[in-house]
């Protein structure tokens, strides 16, 4: 067990550390993620229609959009680094090496909401009132779904001709319900005074993310070596 | 043709003309829908073979993973270009009912999008397979897509019930006012068998196509 996440540690720690050295991920994502909110400012002027109308679209489109790109880079970077090579050449446990990824991609994309945010907070003059423990909740349940799913397949993206033009191909329609509950979630939020149906909506998440971490610990080996 | 697929050919044609006379010449009109309600018979059988079918690619897709046996990706490859033909079917037969009941011939409702997502699901499945030219490779990716495809599947049908849909619910078992009366319920299940007679003569036809085309390309690679 300690080895176990004693691997983790060791991917999590290689990962940030070239990010650390190169930020082309970090980059990728906030770029990314702040063209896709100007894109929907400027298809929805948000003066026009109420908050909770556009903020939910629009955020979690910008993360999932980012999110892809950033993927995409990550897995082009371990292709160019010959990564996935040396791990599948070490005996390290194939769960271990997924949970690994996944807190990088984590940390990437948590870094990246944590530019976006603020901005779309100042853009969209949110208050108090919105940004609330139940937003967060959202935020990261979303994320941590989103990653669940996306790090496998941006791997497999990677092994096919396709290449970049394969990871949302793969992975958007895999993603429907949780951008289904993470909109419908964040719409509630942003609607004054109810939190009708908040419920049913994180239970799906925590229902998608368990879901999905089990299916990717599992299916990862399977996707490294071939 | 071998003797089994004979059967199967001769029972699903059997099958369909039999559907054909309940709904043209035998079963009534429905009241409240006139005519057009009999889509109803081709369009649920659709939708379950499909379902049947994806249910397939993930179990030989799984079995792939387990014995490396080419077979199985081969099979499980023939179920998903069927499933995505018959959930095609599904949504084009509804299409052609919503227009006359509901007035329009789509509409974003939960249940329409997630069956439409369901055909995005194995569109990319297909689009992977065509992606990727080393054959253990292709079947190992491909294994994994499809089960974790069919895992969404299910959690997509769990949405469902979160939101209200305008798709009709369940006619068996969707609640206490639901089941159907005698020679309807006949020929719902005459289709069901129907079509996954058909289904099975498809599968095992496209799986030895498979096989040959890999003989082919094999005996190919080995004389350039």
């Amino acid at each position: 067990m300690k080895a176990f996440w004693g691997i983790v540690g060791a991917v999590l720690a290689r990962d940030v550390r070239a990010e650390w050295r190169r930020k082309d991920i970090f980059t990728t994502i906030v770029m990314f993620g702040l063209l896709t909110v100007v894109v929907f400012v400027f298809s929805f002027d948000p003066s026009r229609h109420a908050r909770e109308e556009v903020v939910p679209g629009t955020l979690w489109t910008a993360f999932f959009f980012a999110g892809i790109l950033g993927l995409n880079r990550s897995a082009a970077r371990d292709s160019q680094d010959d990564l996935v090579s040396g791990l599948i050449t070490s005996p390290a446990d194939r769960g271990a090496l997924y949970f690994g990824k996944l807190l990088a991609h984590l940390v990437f994309m948590l870094v990246g909401e944590a530019v976006i945010l603020p901005l779309v907070v100042v853009w969209f003059d949110l208050g108090a009132r919105h940004l609330t423990p139940s937003f967060f909740a959202l935020l990261a349940l979303g994320t941590l779904g989103y990653l669940a799913v996306g790090t496998v397949f941006a791997v497999v993206g990677q092994k096919t001709r396709l290449r970049e033009v394969m990871l949302p191909v793969l992975l958007l329609p895999v993603l429907t319900p949780l951008l289904l509950a993470c909109v419908e979630g964040t719409t509630i939020v942003m609607t004054p005074d109810t939190m009708e149906g908040f419920g049913a909506w994180i239970k799906l998440l925590v229902g998608f993310d368990v879901i999905f971490l089990v299916t990717g610990f599992l299916l990862y080996g399977f996707v490294l070596e071939d | 043709m071998n003797t089994t697929n004979r059967i199967l050919l001769a029972l699903s044609a059997l099958g369909m003309v039999a559907i054909f006379a309940m709904v043209f010449l035998i079963l009534p009109d429905d009241r409240a829908q006139g005519f057009v309600q009999k889509i109803f018979y081709l369009h649920v059988p659709c939708a379950w073979v499909s379902f049947l079918a994806f249910t397939v690619t993930a179990f030989r897709g799984l079995r792939y993973l387990m014995t490396k046996d080419l077979g199985h990706d081969r099979a499980a490859a023939a179920s998903a270009e069927i499933g995505v033909l018959f959930v095609s079917l599904a949504l084009i037969t509804g299409s052609l009912w919503g227009r006359p009941i509901w007035g329009i011939w789509w509409t974003w409702d939960l249940r329409l999008t997630t069956t439409f997502v369901l055909w995005l699901l194995y569109v990319a499945y297909l689009i992977l397979r065509r992606a990727i030219g080393d054959r253990e490779r292709r079947a190992q990716l491909s294994a994994v897509t499809g089960l974790i495809s069919f895992v969404d599947v299910i959690i997509v049908y769990f949405a469902n019930r979160v939101k209200a849909t305008q798709h009709p619910a369940p006619v068996i078992g969707g609640g206490e006012d639901s089941g159907l009366p005698g020679l309807f319920l006949f020929t719902l299940l005459l289709g069901v068998f129907t079509m996954t007679v058909f289904y099975t003569l498809l599968l095992r036809t496209r799986t030895e196509m498979a096989a040959i085309e890999d003989d082919i390309e094999d005996l190919w690679l080995a004389h350039s």
